[in-house]
């Protein structure tokens, strides 16, 4: 199980980092054929996890910190990683200009970027890796892992050209189950 | 002698003094303005918006029918066609299932004399008070992958390609089960009032049973029928969460335009796939409203109809018990489950009993209860007055515009709650100038118009004040003020008309006047003053032990700021609808200076920045609520008002009373509690309502239905039962509380009947 591209940024990572692996012709064709196993494609990007752990599915597509999530809460998971390499994703924060609050978004930015608001993701159920220097990672074993050269410019800018093909192409397919 | 030939008159003529007549009462003049911009500003304009953005670019404002052209593009096209052909079959399916269903439940009661009359009363009751998903959960809870039915009790496996509880044949199974009480309501009342001697005298012809079924029955059923069949299918189009949590891989319209402007930040797309859903819905409204409602051939003349005809053949009358029996098990059983998966840990793994999801729904969803009960709360006495003055206008007023106030008013409950959501955020992101203006002038115009009889006059005072007010606001930019001290400089600009106004009102009026333009500047001044009390409020609360009290508090603070820090044109509207009362009790000349004076202040309230962006305040919520819930409060009020002689009310008017006291001390009485009655199902419909409010809510003001479903949809199914649970409980306590009020003010014969809304 994995979540629709078209909704959900962890599926579209996952369908980006394919086609940076194979090249698009052939990770194209990888993805068509893979989607004939997919059971159904949830609109939220985490959510293939907690179907998995309740039984629902058997496999799930899902960044790696939300399956220690589910983990941690006790649902019968096993977290791998492909051995191809895989891509990632740095969670960004932007100010909207001509922002009410100019002050208190700007003391929000000094606050998160802070190592020790970084170290306080465990509490709250978030194991994603620390973005600034000084931080201590909270699961260091998820870093040990085969990353790709995740070209984000080229995810970005093709965005909406790959969704539409995958909506288009892949999610009509006749063997998708109605 | 010739008597002399009355001058004839053009149509258009008419219809100006029948605004003049409406005019000369300026409480009826004001109420018919404040509901006409209500819905101008809140239904019509929104669809207007997104109609337009449908052919627009929303970045370069270039035409373009890129979204269009898609549905024939061989790239696009298959995609969209299947959405479109989905959409069909499930509306088909729903309003298909939903109407027969309906139909063996309405014969089954009102013909078979069924035994348990009062389940399927409470039974109908059901949908009206819980989220619009709540039997998708049960269902999924259920006969899901992992399900109670299907897994635990079957043992059925799922792999991909097999038919599981997810796709189209379950979202019509649910949709059938959520909507055939509506089909049962409307069946049941035509059922009921088909004279009993057709029957009787095709009978005494010797017609067969199932001969007069189907040749006087049916026929004079069909109306309803069509109608309950029309209705399901626009219910069942516009329907968004059960298609979310269990559409699976079928891709509806209204997921397809939820994801657009929620997953793809696509406002265009959106809007062009709203249009696309628009036009089915809009056009079974308008079969519905104009053509199914002359055709019925039941007269509805108040008389008892003579006696009720019994099925008395034990095969048909028990076949349609047992059918009805059986569904009312089924849907008991849904609503059960959604008990049970509350108090259960895990889901088909752990089902022993576990308090914890309530726990996790009262510290995580603690906002999301207090927010969309104080919002919902807050819409339903405006939902309430604005149905009752605009089903007052309707029944007991003639003037142009009245089917077009009448329409409008419909059409907001009637359209898809996802149309009328992207209506809201494209309208209100940034205000549309004319639409601030259209309002102002129409509140302005009257004034001035009360003000002074020569017409030139009046144009001078509103053109007048606008430019006054609009160069009022660069006296800050100019001084170097900021938006506080502004708002102490209109303050004594009304604390001076006060005086005034005192000074020239009419003699016993004086106190009136004053105590109007002093409450305007103590606003002004609330409004400056408030953060004082709710910032500090709110800095103790976080201070406070646990979890659940710093948040209570920190909303309470939040709730004082809605009502004392208002977007500044609903201020602005707010103090020139008390102005033109105010004004009225002036005399001379003062009427028209004074008058000038505060429609400028009023001008540079509403004129001062982007004053009517609501998107991101909890008004917008509230409106959308209101919108949603206005049909049913106009048909009430309807329903209430036709009922009474409009003989009682000449009475009062020969006897000395005019338009305002007779209305206060005859009509009102008279429909009071049937207007309350009426708030309740408005605060039911505002609790259970998604759709439309999906893409207004905010981290600040987060919306119950929204939580549950994203609960749900991040497999929480425990959790998102505890909150549906919750909702239902607030909404039955709402009910309780109201017919207790009801039946201690006005005696026991009140109750709360909440299937006015059908």
């Amino acid at each position: 199980m994995v979540a629709h591209p078209s909704s959900s940024g962890t599926s579209y990572t996952a369908l980006c980092t394919i086609l940076q692996l194979k090249g698009e012709e052939e990770g194209w064709k990888f993805i068509q054929d893979y989607a004939g196993q997919v059971l159904q494609f949830t609109k939220s990007g985490a959510a293939p996890a907690k179907f998995v752990g309740q039984g629902e599915a058997a496999v799930g597509i899902v960044f790696s910190h939300d399956i220690v999530a589910e983990i941690e809460k006790g649902a019968p998971l096993v977290l791998t990683f492909p051995a191809e390499g895989t891509g990632y994703e740095i969670g960004g924060m932007g100010i909207i200009k001509g922002a009410k609050h100019l002050d208190a978004a700007k003391k929000w930015f000094d606050w998160a970027l802070e190592p020790a608001t970084q170290e306080l993701g465990p509490k709250y159920e978030a194991y994603q890796a620390p973005t600034v220097t000084g931080a201590k990672p909270s699961r260091p074993e998820l870093l040990e892992v085969n990353l790709i050269d995740y070209d984000f410019s080229y995810c970005g800018s093709n965005k909406s050209a790959f969704v539409d093909k995958f909506t288009n192409e892949i999610a009509t397919a006749e063997n998708l189950k109605e | 002698m010739t008597a002399a030939i009355p001058k004839q008159r053009s149509a258009l003529w008419r219809r100006w003094q029948e605004v003049r007549i409406i005019g000369q009462d300026p409480v009826l003049a004001i109420g018919l303005i404040a509901v006409s911009a209500f819905v101008f500003l809140f239904v019509a304009l929104p669809l207007l918006r997104v109609i337009y953005q449908g052919f627009f670019d929303p970045v370069t404002g270039e035409f373009s029918l890129k979204y269009f052209q898609q549905f024939v593009d061989p790239y696009y096209s298959p995609h969209l066609w299947q959405v479109l052909a989905n959409t069909m079959i499930m509306g088909l399916g729903a309003a298909t299932g939903g109407t027969i269903l309906g139909f063996i439940f309405a014969y089954a009661m009102v013909r078979c004399s069924f035994p348990f009359e009062r389940m399927v009363h409470v039974v109908t009751l059901l949908p009206t008070i819980s989220p619009p998903f709540a039997i998708a959960i049960a269902a999924i809870l259920l006969f899901g992958r992992n399900g109670l039915v299907t897994k635990q009790m079957l043992g059925m496996r799922f792999g991909p390609g097999s038919n599981d509880i997810y796709g189209l044949d379950g979202l019509i199974f649910v949709q059938i089960i959520t909507f055939f009480p509506v089909a049962y309501l409307i069946i049941r009342a035509m059922l009921e009032r088909i004279d009993a001697s057709m029957e009787e005298a095709a009978l005494s012809l010797r017609a067969s049973k199932f001969h007069i079924f189907r040749t006087i029955t049916l026929p004079l059923l069909a109306p309803g029928i069509a109608a309950s069949f029309l209705l399901l299918f626009v219910e069942s189009l516009a329907d968004l969460g059960n298609p979310l949590l269990l559409g699976g891989n079928a891709s509806v319209l209204s997921t397809e335009i939820y994801l657009a402007v929620n997953g793809q930040f696509d406002q265009q797309k959106g809007a062009a796939l709203s249009l696309v859903l628009l036009i089915p819905t809009l056009t079974l409204f308008l079969l519905q409203r104009y053509y199914l409602s002359k055709r019925s051939y039941i007269a509805v003349t108040g008389k008892p109809t003579t006696g009720r005809i019994f099925v008395k053949e034990p095969v048909t009358r028990w076949t349609f018990i047992v059918l009805t029996l059986l569904t009312l098990a089924m849907v008991l059983m849904l609503y059960f489950t959604i008990l049970w998966g509350s108090f259960t840990k895990l889901w088909g793994i752990n089902n022993e009993l576990y308090l914890g999801n309530y726990a996790t729904a009262l510290t995580r969803g603690l906002n999301a209860i207090l927010s969309t009960t104080f919002l919902s709360a807050v819409a339903t006495p405006l939902a309430g007055v604005i149905g009752v003055v605009i089903a007052f206008l309707v029944v007991r007023r003639t003037f142009a515009g009245k089917q077009t106030l009448d329409f409008i008013s419909n059409l907001g409950g009637a359209v898809p709650g996802t149309i009328l959501g992207i209506g809201y955020i494209v309208a209100f992101i940034g205000a549309p100038w004319y639409a601030v203006l259209l309002v102002y002038a129409l509140l302005a115009g009257y004034l001035a118009a009360r003000a002074t009889a020569r017409g030139w006059l009046s144009l001078l005072l509103v053109i007048a004040a606008t430019v006054g007010g609009y160069y009022l606001n660069w006296l800050p930019l100019l001084l170097g003020l900021d938006e506080a001290s502004w708002r102490y400089l209109l303050m004594f600009g009304f604390l001076l008309l006060a005086i005034a106004g005192g000074a020239f009102a009419l003699p016993r009026q004086r106190r009136v006047v004053a105590w109007l333009f002093v409450a305007m500047a103590l606003a002004l001044l609330v409004y400056n003053l408030s953060p004082y009390l709710t910032e500090p409020l709110a800095r103790w609360g976080r201070t406070l032990p646990g979890v659940e009290l710093p948040k209570l508090v920190v909303k309470l603070s939040t709730f004082i700021t809605f009502f004392t820090q208002p977007t500044l044109a609903i201020l602005g509207y707010t103090f020139l609808t008390l102005a033109i009362f105010a004004n009225e009790r002036l005399q001379g000349f003062a009427r028209y200076l004074i008058g000038l004076a505060v429609t400028t202040l009023c001008a540079s309230l509403i004129f001062y920045g982007n004053s009517l962006t609501l998107v991101g305040t909890p008004y917008i919520i509230v409106a959308a609520y209101a919108v949603r819930s206005l049909p049913a409060s106009v048909r009430a009020g309807v329903a209430s008002l036709q009922q009474i002689d409009p003989s009682i009310e000449e009475a009062s008017n020969i006897l000395g009373g005019d338009a305002q006291y007779t209305f206060r001390n005859v009509t009102l009485p008279l429909i009071l509690p049937a207007f309350f009655a009426g708030l309740v199902f408005a605060f039911a419909r505002h609790m259970t309502s998604l759709s439309a409010v999906i893409f207004l809510t905010t981290a600040q003001w987060p919306i119950l239905t929204v939580w549950i479903l994203s609960e749900v949809e991040q497999g929480g199914m425990s959790v998102a039962a505890a909150y549906s649970v919750i909702l239902v409980v607030i909404v039955l306590a709402a009910i309780g509380l109201m017919s207790l009020w009801l039946k201690r003010t006005y005696g026991a014969s009140q109750d709360v009947d909440m299937t006015v809304g059908g």
